[in-house]
């Protein structure tokens, strides 16, 4: 019978050795009566033989090993007994710390969705991904092709395999004929080409059938099997346990499904979910060129490897840049001065930004613990405040036997109890905000998968922090309580001036902590919040407002080049035409979504090429004619493109102002020059110049930007812009564009149909999240600090109405009493102010970087915050004194 | 009391259990009458110590116990040794017999060179 079985039987455990010992004490008692004793006696020497048997009893139990366990469960049930008695208390502390412990879940919740959580594989530790770039860069994060992949992996020698993967997009049925009025509506979805070891170095075993075979992705198109997602799987095919060797149709083509994935397993990164995986070798069908596979310089995918035991990150690094090194020899055109980077797979998920948003997280870990301590500051003064009133009991218990120890211990359940309710309530506060977090995320055109629900590593760490709380805040007053002089206590229930005077010191202390912390945290509020409005009031050179995009992408109904060519400018031409509409225009990139696209170095005319993986190399995005007017983006020179810019004429290019300042020296200048991309394409002419903006992000430095007519650069994926002439229209319009689409081709999936304003609200996520937490951080700390200072001034003054009566019968004013009290609140205030602007001085020079458009000791923030504090602060001690200020000196002479 | 009977020495009390409980399935108020007998009353073991001993054992898996009528009828408690106490009454039981032995030398010795 182990402890825990034996601590939940106990009572029938005491029932038993009750019965037990009485057996014994009968058994014995009837065996002296047969010697002749009488039955008196026989009683008594039995007892005599067997001892006191209380004590026997309670030797038993120590031998049973469960008293500590019996100690908690009484100090437990004492400890709610005193919680439930004084409500008030116990409610106001248990939301401090709910709040304390609420916000710092909620933001390891997000910490951990975004950049703890590991890949749901095999010993995800192990995992590493290679990026391949520029040797000039410091950092590289680009992607491979699959020429050099094949290679890498087969002359590596320090990971033990590595697989490749990119994303495609496909239009998805079960049936083969998608006709028009068909019931079987075509669906888009996403999902990953990858290597054939791709399952096998993921380490992820199918739910259903298996994964791929090395055969299947040896050669171009000649497999074409389907490993489905879960949801997928789910949704759309009813969970079919039988579908395995079934046929699906991707983008019009069978599919053979072989495996189904289990649902944990969303596919290589962790903010993706997809739905299908099929072998790289099928890539042709999934828009990639013809020749896809033979181009070295067509880098497509990402790779994933695993480490070899004892191999470190920097060893597989070195030796892959070795690999490196000899595919520039081999191949100087293509790899020359190229290099890798070798990161953990947790390191490389936001390329360069894991830094950034790491540093973020940290940096809202810190605060929301600073948060955590001016709760538990206040909870310990609230705890001082109940120690001293609680001085007589602590005295008498003292006084009649208990240990220190034992009284520390039990008033150490008592807060860790208390924290463990808090840490409860802060648990539901968490979830709700993490639901509240999710809900904020702008929409994207991806299947996003953002998790920041708090999980079972938040709720283990969340659990440790409530019981350390309990123990931070509960310390302190638990030793100062059963420090307790006996015979004081006992005699006045009241603490003498000494002891009362290290108590108020301590109090000080903490008050001075938390105004100290509250500054830092509110200054920290206060320029996140001035950033986000210097960052709405961004131009991000181009007009979002009154705006519907809509993506289409014909590759997936394997439209030759031919048939795409009329398709745009047939759309366009019927998108223009919708009623309400202002402008339409159809571009390859949505602008502020993070979107890349380049071509190669530019080469100005009558230069030469500059060496491999050198020169300078522009952003660009394939545009329509009217693209400029739709977006209101102005042509400070030259001309918008025209129907006539197509594959038969002259190559023409729009640049941005500063491709033209940094090439050419100015705009006039750079009006009607020509340029080319390197390796021998055409030359193109500038034939306007735009307006410079804001492109990926509104983070970006100014950057270099072309546009490329659609007509000289077919693309197959592209999105709809329509410019309307009020925001009333946009559902009207965006349910005709839908209508239009497909009247030309029903069979055309549309997606990623969303309003550009909320396109910019994806760029201006970050900053408003990072001032709503910052805002929420910074009342918080200021409501705490205000409830300290209240509650010890309150406190303060109550200790003191006897001298304040005095003073008052002595002939004392209102005013003096009122000053008298106020200063000293006041004092501790100030004291606390300073050495929070001190810290915040510090600390806002690590925020800089994450801060944009201010500085970090913008002025507004660092006078007006310590005056708002000083108001409050001012309030919470002026309320007291007052009270203070009214005693009826009669009444307060009498007190005590 | 008759000051002839000696203490027992330290951790003896729990062989002396684990021996007679070894012996068949015994209540504790039969293994402090065992004991008291088989010793003849030269050692003494306050019953008092007896059944925290009994707990320690059973709490360490050396015995086990259920409850059982005893020929008046009455339920006890009755000890059985596990195979664990039956291991251990033997390393425990060697042990004892081999420092007896020791000791009994050592102390022959003393007489002979006296």
């Amino acid at each position: 019978m182990g402890w825990w079985r034996r601590l939940l039987r106990r009572r029938k455990c005491e029932e038993e050795l009750e019965k037990e010992l009485r057996f014994h004490l009968d058994q014995h008692t009837s065996d002296l009566i047969e010697q002749g004793h009488s039955p008196e006696e026989a009683r008594r020497r039995a007892r005599l033989a067997l001892g006191g048997p209380e004590q026997v009893k309670e030797r038993c139990r120590d031998a049973r090993g469960t008293r500590w366990l019996r100690d908690l469960l009484q100090d437990l049930r004492y400890g709610v007994r005193i919680l439930a008695k004084q409500p008030g208390f116990t409610v106001v502390a248990a939301l401090t710390i709910a709040l304390g412990i609420g916000v710092n879940t909620a933001i390891l919740s997000a910490v951990n969705g975004f950049v703890l959580r590991p890949l749901p594989v095999e010993n995800p530790e192990e995992l590493v991904a290679p990026y391949w770039g520029r040797k000039s860069d410091a950092q590289v994060w680009g992607r491979f092709s699959h020429p050099n992949y094949v290679d890498l992996r087969e002359q590596n020698k320090s990971l033990s395999d590595i697989c490749a993967f990119t994303w495609a997009s496909a239009g998805i049925s079960a049936g083969e004929t998608r006709a028009a009025g068909d019931a079987e509506r075509a669906e888009v979805v996403w999902g990953e080409l990858v290597s054939g070891n791709y399952f096998d170095v993921m380490g992820v075993k199918p739910l259903l059938g298996r994964g791929f075979l090395p055969e299947e992705d040896r050669t171009p198109n000649t497999h074409p099997v389907v490993v489905l997602g879960h949801s997928l799987w789910q949704r759309r095919f009813g969970a079919d346990a039988s579908i395995v060797g079934k046929t699906v149709y991707l983008n019009g083509l069978p599919f053979t499904v072989v495996g189904v994935m289990p649902e944990s397993f969303l596919g290589s990164v962790f903010y993706f979910r997809q739905a299908f995986w099929v072998p790289s070798m099928m890539a042709e069908k999934f828009s990639r060129r013809a020749d896809w596979y033979k181009d070295r310089k067509y880098a497509t995918f990402f790779l994933y490897g695993r480490l070899k035991p004892g191999v470190t990150m920097e060893q597989a690094e070195a030796d892959l840049n070795l690999v490196v090194e000899n595919l520039a020899r081999l191949h100087p055109n293509e790899d020359a001065d190229t290099k890798i980077q070798v990161r953990a797979e947790v390191d490389g998920r936001y390329e360069g930004a894991t830094r950034v948003i790491r540093y973020g997280g940290v940096m809202a870990l810190c605060v929301a613990s600073l948060v955590l301590l001016l709760a538990c500051a206040n909870v310990a003064n609230l705890s001082l405040a109940r120690a001293a009133a609680r001085g007589r009991e602590i005295g008498i218990r003292l006084a009649i036997g208990a240990s220190r120890g034992r009284i520390v211990r039990q008033l150490l359940t008592e807060s860790v109890l208390l924290a463990l309710l808090g840490g409860g309530l802060g648990w539901a506060f968490a979830y709700w905000s993490a639901g509240w977090f999710q809900a904020s995320f702008p929409p994207v055109p991806y299947p996003a998968n953002l998790d920041v629900a708090p999980d079972g590593y938040v709720l283990k760490w969340m659990l440790l922090v409530s019981a350390l709380t309990g123990v931070i805040f509960g310390l302190a007053p638990a030793l100062l309580a059963s420090r307790a002089d006996l015979v004081t206590v006992i005699k006045s229930g009241a603490p003498n001036t000494a002891r009362g005077r290290r108590r108020w010191n301590l109090r000080g202390a903490l008050v001075v902590a938390q105004v100290t912390i509250s500054i830092v945290v509110l200054i920290c509020a206060g320029l996140f919040i001035r950033s986000l409005g210097k960052v709405r009031q961004i131009d991000p050179g181009f007009q979002t407002d009154n705006l519907v995009t809509l993506m289409v992408n014909l590759d997936l109904l394997a439209y030759d080049q031919e048939a795409a060519r009329r398709f745009v400018p047939e759309l366009q031409r019927r998108l223009a035409s919708l009623p309400g509409v202002r402008s339409a225009a159809l571009a390859s990139e949505m602008l502020l979504m993070d979107s890349r696209q380049s071509r190669g170095p530019v080469v100005k005319e009558g230069e030469a090429d500059p060496p491999p993986n050198q020169g300078v190399i522009s952003e660009c995005s394939l545009v329509t004619p009217g693209y400029f007017e739709t977006l209101r983006m102005p042509l400070v020179q030259g001309r918008d493109f025209t129907d006539r810019d197509d594959a038969d004429a002259p190559r023409v290019v729009i640049v941005n102002q500063e491709f033209a300042r940094r090439f050419y020296g100015g705009e006039k200048e750079a009006l009607g020059k020509r340029f080319r991309f390197a390796q021998g394409t055409p030359l193109m002419e500038i034939v306007g110049i735009a307006r410079d903006a804001y492109y990926e992000n509104l983070y970006e430095e100014r950057q270099l930007y072309m546009f490329l007519p659609v007509f000289q650069h077919p693309r197959a994926r592209m999105t709809a812009l329509i410019g309307t002439e009020s925001a009333a229209s946009l559902q009207a319009i965006l349910e005709g564009a839908r209508r239009e689409i497909a009247q030309m081709d029903a069979r055309l999936p549309v997606f990623g149909v969303m309003m550009a304003r909320e396109n910019l609200s994806l760029a201006l996520w970050g900053p408003s999240v990072a001032a709503g937490m910052a805002t929420t951080f910074g009342l918080l700390a200021l409501v705490l600090a205000t409830m300290g200072l209240y509650s010890v001034m309150t406190y303060t003054v109550s200790q003191r109405t006897r001298e304040i009566g005095i003073r008052m019968a002595l002939g004392a004013r209102l005013r003096d009493v009122l000053s008298l009290v106020v200063s000293q609140g006041m004092r501790m205030a100030v004291i606390g102010i300073v050495l929070g602007l001190a810290g915040a001085l510090v600390l806002t020079r690590v925020l800089a970087s994450l801060l944009l458009g201010v500085g970090a000791t913008d002025s507004v923030t660092f006078v007006g915050v310590p005056l708002l504090l000083l108001a409050v602060a001012l309030l919470a001690c002026y309320l007291p004194a007052r009270r203070a200020a009214r005693v009826n000196p009669l009444v307060a002479l009498r007190h005590e | 009391m008759t000051q002839t009977k000696s203490d027992l020495p330290q951790g003896t009390l729990d062989l002396l259990i684990l021996k007679i409980v070894a012996l068949g399935p015994v209540h504790g108020y039969a293994i402090a009458q065992r004991l008291d007998q088989a010793s003849r009353g030269v050692v003494q073991v306050p019953q008092g110590s007896l059944y925290p001993a009994l707990h320690r054992l059973e709490n360490r898996g050396l015995l086990e116990a259920d409850w059982k009528a005893t020929e008046t009828g009455r339920e006890a408690k009755f000890y059985r040794l596990t195979r664990k106490g039956r291991a251990q009454l033997e390393t425990e039981a060697a042990g004892w017999e081999r420092l007896a032995e020791a000791v009994g030398l050592i102390l022959k010795l003393s007489e002979g060179g006296a």
